[in-house]
């Protein structure tokens, strides 16, 4: 597949995501029992919008450029940065884990776990984003 | 790593940008292996070399350690 092709796909794609997610907040703000979630979840796609913007117009910028969206080096960025997101996001779960016990020890009211979730996925998505740019800067370690 | 990618491309007057067009990828991945930040798969460093007229031997320098 060339890549005006690869691109053009991968902007239905980013397109899609945001419709839905853009969809899944307004039937959320609607249904109205649940505020936090639903300010949450526009974050979440206020930011993926955000980063989708960059990705689309440095992806365009580099088409008319001639230069491929993607090589083997970014892919080595992406599994590198995916990695160590996982595994962070993994000790990030567990202290939030114990900070959920230590409140419920003290009788604090919490959030629901949809809640935690959504930082979950959030912070596990910054941890991929941070580090994706460090090793950008840095270097793909051997 | 050591490479002699940056000598090479002096001589076939070519800059980076001539040098990833041709092998198809990113400016900063040359870039980067230059600079002896990023070691290429075996198959770049081939596409590399021949396009530099030489050998993978002559291109690349790993130093022990």
């Amino acid at each position: 597949m060339d890549e005006k092709k690869r691109f053009r796909r991968f902007v239905a794609v980013v397109a899609a995501v945001l419709v839905f997610g853009a969809v899944f907040v307004a039937w959320s703000g609607s249904v109205g029992t649940d505020n936090w979630a639903t300010v949450m979840s526009a974050v979440i796609l206020a930011t993926m919008a955000l980063v989708a913007l960059v990705v689309v117009r440095k992806g365009l910028r580099e088409l008319k450029s001639g230069f491929p969206r993607d090589d083997e080096r970014s892919r080595a960025i992406r599994m590198r940065a995916g990695y160590i997101a996982f595994y962070v996001s993994l000790y990030f779960l567990l202290a939030m884990g114990f900070v959920h016990a230590i409140l419920e020890d003290n009788q604090v009211s919490l959030p629901p776990t949809s809640e935690w979730l959504m930082i979950y996925v959030a912070a596990m998505g910054s941890i991929f984003l941070a580090v994706s740019a460090y090793i950008n800067r840095k270097g793909v370690p051997e | 790593m050591k490479t002699r990618i940056k000598e090479l491309r002096a001589r076939y007057d070519l800059t980076q940008d001539d040098l990833a067009r041709k092998i198809g990828v990113r400016r900063e991945t040359i870039l980067f292996i230059e600079n002896g930040k990023y070691v290429p798969s075996l198959k770049l460093a081939h596409d590399i070399a021949k396009v530099l007229k030489t050998t993978m031997d002559e291109l690349f320098i790993f130093e022990k350690g």
